[in-house]
């Protein structure tokens, strides 16, 4: 029986318009040409439709936001297997067995594979196209501006989307690289050129020139607009010394755009895992606010606690941290989760006792099967602890003494869930029961 | 002036080729720990109790104890600590970059269970040079700890190299027994290891860099400024200000060091200063402090003499060869030297990413300098065995003499180089010490080299360079 819906289908195949009435149901299996599945890809609900799959089956290897886990990143140009639509359809049709991957030709029918694929398809990012030209031994008094404008000594494709200043050859080089940037549909992102120095980076986006911000640490950081964008990266080496790497980087995102930036962030992966019991880390925490404390609990859902407000300010699924870039070289980069955000917020979700936090400030914290949290003056204390319940939600507990008679309310950053018995939910606050003023809990979700 | 034949501004390299050379006193001999397989071990916390348990804090944010020569960990999950303390009640005090925390074993199962925070008043921006060295705790319980300037955070406020967003970066503080945190002195760039004497007077040093010419040991009191200006902004004085000082202002809060100790041939990036209260269980040097280094891989000793009430003394090289970079140094009840080490973003000569070592003494009494002490006419300088007479003449020491002046530069070369006119050298009766007569000045870092000296039993030293630095003269 074809289950495609006709509607949709109709778009992309007139071929195939007359037979949704299931007539010649084996024209249903005919495989969709890349242009079919690159049209699929513009259709809102075919693009829903294969990200709801997405995310009931494929997320558990290929990770929440398909940056890979035990299976490939499938946001990049690098596809070991053919990243053409038709292709990558190919693949999801008939798994690699041998590879872990099971033949999704068995589990899904055809429809629920193209929408898939046109999922797949809405969430590249990185270099397409990308191409460079090397310019050796350049007059001393070229202008890293004039680069582009030189007749070059040799150039090619980068069919991999990395930027790879090593294929000069001389000790002296400029080059220049070319391509289409995908950026993700949402959110504020940069290009980010680290160990540059600003006279040898020249940055063109769709044809404008760039002034690049200060990130600190040696970093440029050149704003990029959603969406497809034309990229000119012009490089000047100018001594031993001059190396850059290149990423993309949003909110939630550290993309490699360049073959050193691609092999520092594989050489800094350092997972933290939790086996059998929660696991608590500090570290700079990419999101968190400085001195917060991370906690991991057995099957992947982790928070993290900022002790200057003493607030909840992250919570998010999937694996805990990867240390890596916090703990490689002089530790200048932040610890990445690797899972994905429920949210995170400062203050985040902040218990206040008449309208104001409780003084006397952090106090300590406890290990254990229970990680808790302690906070306030000897005689007025709260305690925060927290355990899963459920894969995406997290149920906080509040133990207080000595406040019974203040009014308790908890402060709810946006774009969350927050359900309690022991309250009342009103304009992005709990207010906490009178009689539940010494112990409350809440569940908090998407 | 007597004894001056002339004058360079420029800096003298004769001795860069010693610190590469192997210094290796006879007696002494390292011994590399093994460490945890798979773990890693960058020690830069380091404490040994009475009962000889070793407590160190790893680099990667761990606690571990050696007991009987097995490793076990003790706790997990801290922020790239760089200092510990085994506490008098058995908790273990970390010094981590974002607070100073108490760890708790609330059990008894050898496992820290809690983590107090003790205090975290002063502030953190993530900044991956905004380490936090110490803690140290005086005979009334207070503790003390110190706080690393950023390196380019945005925003921060920098007049060189280093910088700080506020919140006592660049300070030491201490910490009442109720928790009350308490800013106690300012001005340090890197002050990557703190140390209290045995009289308990506090100590730190303080690496080269902008506003450092060369590294440094400062006797910390309160109130007292070292030098960095841009901890400054948490002592009242506005950016725009600190800004239009002239460095005569500033040179005018500034304390000076007790010790420079020059870069490149002693040390770039040394640790926290160790006294050796061994009595003699270490050799020769008993009272003296010994001090590990980073990048130079080495050890390096400094003696101090107090000239009217002013800190002042020696440095010289003791050992190198190490396989990582040095920057903790704890003595073991049983009278062996321990080292931790760390090469992670800061390159080591040792080459290894981190490890422990330690330096046992055989009793074989080894020939080197034991130390400097100025006289009123010049120095007394010591050796650790009576020397052969016959090869002293008034070239057996050659002494110049410079110094390091007080600028934002990011180091300095020495400065004001003079070779110096030995007047007279001889013997004193015990045999083992040369009084040597050369013109004294303060505010100057007087340069030893030992020729051709030999002891009665013919060995050499394996350190003839040493260094001297004057604060204060014995008479006007």
């Amino acid at each position: 029986m074809c289950t495609l819906r006709g509607q949709v289908w109709r778009r992309f195949s007139r071929a195939i318009v007359w037979s949704a009435s299931g007539a010649l149901s084996s024209l249903c299996f005919a495989e969709l040409s890349d242009a079919d599945l690159r049209a699929l890809s513009q259709d809102p609900l075919a693009v829903a439709a294969g990200k709801a799959t997405y995310q009931s089956m494929c997320f558990s290897c290929h990770g929440q936001q398909l940056e890979g886990g035990t299976g490939f990143d499938l946001r990049d140009g690098e596809w070991k297997h053919g990243g053409n639509p038709s292709q990558i359809l190919t693949s999801i049709r008939n798994g690699f067995p041998d590879k872990g991957m099971v033949a999704f030709g068995a589990v899904y029918d055809e429809t629920t594979l193209n929408q898939l694929v046109a999922y797949i398809l809405t969430e590249q990012i990185g270099f397409r196209g990308l191409s460079y030209r090397t310019y050796e031994n350049p007059p001393t008094a070229l202008k890293v501006s004039q680069v582009a404008k030189t007749r070059a000594s040799k150039g090619g494709d980068l069919p991999m989307g990395y930027i790879d200043v090593s294929l000069a050859e001389s000790e002296r080089y400029a080059m220049v690289f070319e391509g289409a940037l995908l950026v993700p549909k949402e959110g504020e992102h940069v290009l980010k050129v680290v160990q540059a120095k600003e006279p040898e980076i020249f940055v063109e986006i769709d044809g404008a020139v760039q002034t690049p911000r200060d990130g600190g640490n040696a970093e440029l950081h050149y704003p990029v607009a959603n969406g497809q964008r034309a990229i000119r990266l012009s490089y000047l080496k100018r001594n031993e010394k001059s190396k850059i790497q290149v990423f993309l980087q949003g909110e939630t995102l550290l993309l490699p755009l360049s073959e050193v930036a691609r092999k520092r962030m594989a050489a800094t992966l350092f997972p933290v895992t939790v086996a059998e019991r929660p696991v608590v880390v500090r570290k700079k925490i990419d999101n968190l606010p400085p001195k917060s404390i991370a906690v991991g609990y057995p099957g992947g859902l982790n928070y993290g606690y900022s002790p200057v407000t003493n607030s909840i300010v992250g919570l998010w699924q999937g694996e805990f941290l990867n240390i890596g870039p916090n703990i490689d070289g002089r530790g200048k980069d932040p610890s990445r989760i690797m899972g994905s955000w429920i949210f995170f917020d400062s203050p985040g979700i902040q218990l206040l006792a008449n309208g104001e936090p409780v003084e006397g400030g952090f106090k300590k914290y406890a290990v254990g099967d229970r990680p808790t949290f302690e906070y306030g003056e000897k005689k007025r204390r709260v305690v925060v602890s927290a355990e899963p319940a459920g894969p995406s939600v997290m149920r906080f507990q509040f133990e207080l003494s000595g406040l019974a008679r203040q009014r308790i309310v908890l402060r709810i950053p946006e774009g969350i869930t927050i359900e309690s018995e022991d309250g009342a939910v009103l304009a992005g606050r709990l207010i906490v029961d009178r009689a539940k003023r010494s112990r409350f809990s809440i569940t908090v979700s998407k | 002036m007597a004894g001056t034949v002339f004058l360079l501004t420029a800096s003298v390299g004769s001795s860069i080729a010693l610190a590469q050379e192997t210094i290796a006193p006879e007696g002494y001999s390292i011994r590399t720990i093994e460490t945890p397989e798979g773990v890693r071990f960058g020690v830069t916390g380091l404490d040994i109790d009475t009962d000889g348990v070793v407590w160190v804090a790893t680099r990667i944010g761990d606690v571990w104890y050696n007991q009987n020569g097995e490793w076990s960990q003790f706790a997990s999950g801290l922020h790239e600590p760089t200092g510990l303390l085994r506490d008098d009640d058995g908790s273990i005090v970390v010094a981590q970059k974002p607070e100073l925390t108490r760890l708790v074993d609330v059990d008894g199962d050898w496992k820290a269970d809690e983590f107090h925070q003790i205090t975290s008043g002063f502030e953190f921006h993530d900044n991956y040079h905004e380490y936090h060295y110490g803690p140290l705790k005086d005979a009334r319980g207070y503790y003390y700890g110190a706080l690393n300037l950023d390196h380019r955070a945005p925003g921060t406020f920098s007049l060189g190299a280093m910088g700080s967003s506020g919140g006592y970066r660049g300070w030491t503080y201490r910490v009442h027994p109720d928790g009350t945190f308490e800013p106690w002195a300012s001005g340090m760039r890197s002050p990557a290891g703190m140390g209290m004497s045995p009289r308990g007077e506090l100590f730190y040093i303080d690496n080269q860099g902008d506003w450092v010419g060369t590294s440094k040991l400062h006797l910390i009191e309160k109130g007292k400024f070292f030098g960095h200006p841009v901890s400054l902004v948490d002592r009242g004085f506005s950016v725009e200000h600190i800004r239009g000082a002239t460095t005569d202002d500033l040179d005018r809060l500034r304390q000076e060091p007790v010790v420079w100790i020059p870069h490149n041939e002693v040390a770039n990036s040394p640790g926290n200063p160790e006294w050796d209260t061994t009595q003699g269980g270490f050799g020769p040097f008993a009272g003296q402090i010994f001090v590990g280094d980073q990048t130079q891989s080495n050890i390096f000793r400094i003696s101090l003499q107090k000239v009217k009430g002013v800190y002042q003394g020696m440095v010289v090289n003791f050992m190198n060869g190490f396989q990582s970079g040095n920057i903790r140094l704890r003595f073991h009840p049983d009278g062996s030297l321990w080292v931790g080490q760390t090469g992670r973003g800061w390159a080591s000569k040792g080459g290894r990413p981190y490890g422990m070592q330690k330096v046992v003494w055989d009793g074989t009494n080894p020939f080197e300098i034991r130390d400097i002490k100025l006289t009123d006419t010049g120095f007394a300088i010591s050796f650790t065995e009576e020397l052969d007479r016959s090869l002293i003449d008034l070239d057996t020491v050659s002494v110049s003499r410079f110094r390091y002046p007080y600028r934002s530069d990011y180091g300095s070369p020495k400065t004001d180089v003079e070779h110096l006119d030995v007047q007279s050298t001889h013997l004193l009766v015990d045999r083992k010490t040369l009084s040597v007569k050369v013109p004294l000045m303060t505010g100057r870092v007087y340069e030893f080299e030992i020729n051709r000296l030999r002891s009665a039993s013919g060995r050499k030293v394996s350190v003839s360079q040493a260094f001297y630095t004057v604060n204060n003269l014995i008479s006007p």
